[in-house]
């Protein structure tokens, strides 16, 4: 009788769950579901600091998508995010601020064409030359917006910082009040982030990602398989400050105020912690990372006295785990996960062995 | 840094630029036809597949409901042992684990196993404990045959009477005619749905060729008229001509004026003693470098004449030129498949945004050619290593992948960088097979440059040895091998040699 095969194959269910898109989402559901709780509550908990500290990485984390393709796909370092973070944030600022009619998506499209921009000019560069010096030619580009966003008065307000008064779109067109508009960004904010980590995926895995990884492993295979590098490093670079002036706009949306001492070098150098921890091809990877070099601080931390009172621990705890990745575990987190699993395998079977011995 | 288009070759500039123009267009065209073309299969087999996915599934809910009654049906043995299957594989694992934990209780008692629990050699367990554990075996078996009876005595007193099976049997041909008969309907429905979809696609699909292949009649035709106007002098047969190559880095000449002929669907040989030039040549050839002077023409897979000067290094895959490197260059962050996929990267024609969005095109075009990509893996007998990275694998398997790679590409000019280098004896001969395998099923030119000599006068039919970035010789490979020039190269002469002494 050959009738009593009834398995049930291809679970729906289960093959929506190994798609890499439902991790994607469940990151957003449980980010909206904070928001959901602290509106139906009135803001108890979790308190809005916490929120901030969920919508800064969020920010930062689409940086580190960029950042993720320029370093970990197509194997080039720059240390200039701060300043392309900086510019879309402070000419959100000085858009809103001095020219109020500017529908919000102009302002974006407009961030995006500047940084677009830069990137090219970047991207050339990059043709040039390789490895540290490009990274501190990156610095000092860096540096020059730094000087820029700390003196060109005008522009940027100086060192007390630019700051914006209203929530675009919720407060000045829907008209909500400052706590709820804030609330209504965030999960604008969700969304945004879920859909970037899937283009972004997306793209990863397609011809643009492989491309880039042939040209990071060897320009010459590269260039023999058809690969143009002019074509390729120039969009590593215009991705990456793409987001970074992107997430620019999202940050000056949310927080409302920048102010230079923000976009130095320790915000690059931060992203490019956070990318490297979380591991620099996998964008899950990416947003741990972020969490962890932007989040734990403000969202746990600052609740205990001893970090609050001393918040180099804090600096020196993220130093450390950077050293301890950078040397046992290049993969970042996402392959420290792989190792540990392979590790609890690896004691199972030996617990196996010592209790039922070899199976003959 | 392009030359200008030599009128010796190509007449008219103008009209050679236009040609260039059109060249590009028709790669283009051919390469989306040849998409197109391949999601039609594609699209069949996988509508297929779906087809009978489904009614496979359907198939399996219906007859559910009639297990049951055909179990009630059978004769009391049958039922029994169907019950019996059913239940065996849960209780074997159960005994054969407490058989193996006492065992292993046995032996620690003993003191048979080392700290980790493994088997100490050359050592067996007393008389006693064997015969503990025979009993243990043989309780077992007592088990399952008790099973057995208890089950078989259950279906016996469950059978049913005459009248009643009766009954049931009419019910259960009643249940099963309807179970067939809904699945032909269903699967007549699928299949009309199936033709239906697969006609709307491959309609679309062919108009989508057709309308290519029309504007592709039409470049082809304005290329021809143009071509008559330019007055070709490289002789029909031959695919690669250099004339007067010189590559020069500072004051060292590395190629100095090196002229010879690839033929048509030939295997050609270039040999010289190390620093000779030869890779240099491969780099010029590939545009790698730019030559300081002299001029590469080739004559592409439709008869087109490029001057390859003309082009980008990344340009020239396009034109059908693949080549590989002496030390293999493989991405070792991508799988043995992907690094094929990488091999086509010109054939892709999704845009940016489209791959953003992982459209249905972009979908599409991925399947076609991983299939591909599986197909020449098969070829070369590595579709076994399609899915691990090329890291750590034997140097003969990454020097197949390259040669995959090349074919992949879909090459009209295969240049070898010195592919036997590093092989074994037995890789060296598999890979000589698989060469002229490809060189026979693909018609394709396998340009080579080879320090292991006996493969090269194996599998050549022409060679030309340089020396020094001159040329030396020409000819077949026993005119080569009794050249006094070449043999002066290799061995050196009397002065050289007392040179090298001291």
């Amino acid at each position: 009788m050959e009738n009593s095969v009834l398995t049930t194959r291809n679970n729906p269910v289960k093959k929506a769950l190994r798609h890499p898109f439902s991790g994607f989402i469940s990151i957003g559901a449980a980010l909206l579901a904070l928001q959901i709780i602290a509106m139906a509550n009135g803001g108890k908990w979790p308190l809005s600091s916490t929120l901030n500290g969920f919508a800064q990485v969020m920010i930062f984390a689409i940086v580190g998508y960029g950042f993720s393709f320029l370093l970990g796909y197509a194997g080039l370092a720059s240390l200039g995010t701060a300043g392309f973070v900086g510019l879309g944030a402070y000419l959100t600022a000085y858009v809103l601020k001095h020219y109020p009619g500017v529908p919000y998506i102009a302002i974006l499209l407009g961030v995006l064409a500047v940084s677009l921009i830069l990137g090219l000019v970047v991207g050339f560069i990059s043709l040039r030359i390789e490895g540290i010096f490009l990274a501190i030619v990156t610095l000092g580009l860096s540096e020059i917006f730094y000087q820029i966003f700390n003196n060109w008065i005008d522009f940027t307000n100086g060192p007390n910082g630019a700051s914006v008064t209203k929530t675009p779109i919720f407060q000045t067109i829907l008209g909500m009040g400052t706590t709820d508009s804030r609330r209504a960004f965030f999960i604008l904010l969700v969304v945004i982030t879920v859909g970037l980590l899937m283009l972004t995926y997306n793209l990863g895995r397609s011809r643009t990602g492989r491309a880039m990884l042939a040209m990071k492993n060897s320009t010459s295979a590269a260039q023999a398989m058809g690969i143009s590098l002019l074509r390729y490093r120039l969009l590593a670079f215009l991705i990456s400050t793409a987001y970074a002036g992107f997430a620019g706009v999202l940050f000056m949306s949310y927080f409302k105020y920048a102010a230079p001492q923000g976009y130095t070098i320790m915000l690059s150098l931060n992203i490019l912690a956070a990318v490297l921890i979380g591991g620099s091809r996998s964008l899950v990877g990416t947003f741990l990372g972020t969490f962890i070099v932007f989040g734990t601080n403000t969202i746990f931390l600052q609740d205990i006295a001893l970090f609050r009172d001393n918040p180099w621990i804090i600096n020196v705890t993220i130093g450390i785990v950077i050293i301890l990745v950078v040397m046992f575990y290049r993969g970042g987190l996402v392959q420290l996960a792989q190792n540990t699993k392979q590790t609890f395998n690896n004691l199972l079977n030996g617990w196996r062995m010592y209790r039922y011995g070899e199976d003959d | 840094m392009a030359k200008t288009t030599d009128t010796r070759y190509f007449g008219d500039p103008r009209e050679a630029r236009k040609r260039r123009r059109l060249f590009e267009r028709i790669e283009r065209l051919e390469a989306e036809i040849q998409i197109a073309a391949g999601s039609i299969d594609l699209r069949r087999r996988l509508l297929a597949e779906d087809v009978d996915k489904q009614l496979e599934r359907l198939d399996n809910r219906l007859k559910k409901p009639l297990y049951q009654q055909e179990m009630a049906l059978a004769t009391a043995e049958e039922a029994a042992a169907e019950q019996l299957r059913l239940k065996l594989p849960g209780i074997q694992k159960k005994q054969r684990l407490a058989y193996r934990k006492k065992r292993q209780d046995l032996r620690r008692q003993e003191r048979l196993l080392d700290a980790r629990g493994r088997l100490l050699p050359e050592k067996a367990l007393s008389a006693s404990s064997q015969a503990a554990l025979d009993q243990l075996e043989a309780a077992q078996q007592q088990e399952i045959k008790d099973l057995e009876t208890r089950l078989l005595q259950q279906a016996k007193a469950s059978r049913l009477g005459p009248e009643q099976h009766q009954a049931a049997l009419a019910r259960y041909e009643a249940g099963m005619a309807d179970k067939e008969k809904r699945l032909k309907e269903l699967a007549g429905r699928l299949n009309r749905q199936q033709e239906a979809r697969m006609t709307a696609f491959t309609n679309k699909q062919q108009e989508k060729i057709r309308r290519f292949e029309s504007s592709l009649k039409g470049y082809q035709e304005a290329l021809l008229k143009s071509e008559q106007t330019a007055q070709h002098h490289l002789p029909e047969d031959i695919v690669l001509r250099l004339e007067g190559l010189s590559m020069a880095f500072g004051g060292l000449k590395a190629v100095d004026n090196l002229s010879f002929d690839v033929k048509k669907g030939e295997i050609f040989g270039l040999i010289g003693p190390n620093g000779a030039g030869k890779t240099t040549v491969f780099n010029c050839i590939t545009q790698f470098y730019k030559p300081t002077a002299g001029d590469i023409y080739y004559r592409t897979h439709e008869g087109n004449v490029l001057s390859l000067n003309n082009y980008d290094v990344h340009q020239i895959i396009r034109k059908g030129i693949v080549r590989t490197f002496q030390n293999v260059e493989l991405i070792y962050e991508l799988t043995i498949l992907e690094n094929l996929l990488i091999a086509a990267h010109s054939k892709y024609h999704g845009s940016f945004f489209s791959q953003l969005m992982n459209t249905r095109r972009v979908r599409e075009e991925e399947m076609v050619l991983r299939n591909q990509a599986m197909e020449v893996l098969s070829y070369c007998g590595l579709a076994h290593l399609k899915d691990i990275p090329p890291l750590g694998l034997p140097y003969g398997i990454l020097k197949r992948v390259e040669l995959a790679r090349t074919l992949m590409a879909g090459a009209n000019l295969i240049i070898l960088d010195e592919p036997a280098a590093g092989l074994n004896e037995q890789e060296t001969i598999e890979l000589t097979q698989l060469i002229r395998k490809i060189q026979k099923d693909f018609g394709a030119t396998i340009f080579l440059v080879e320090h292991n000599m006996g493969l090269v006068m194996d599998l050549c039919d022409h060679i030309c040895a340089i020396s020094f970035g001159k040329k030396l010789a020409y000819g077949t490979p026993r005119e080569i091998q009794n050249d006094k020039l070449v043999q002066e190269a290799y061995l050196g002469t009397s002065d050289e040699s007392e040179l090298e002494v001291i």
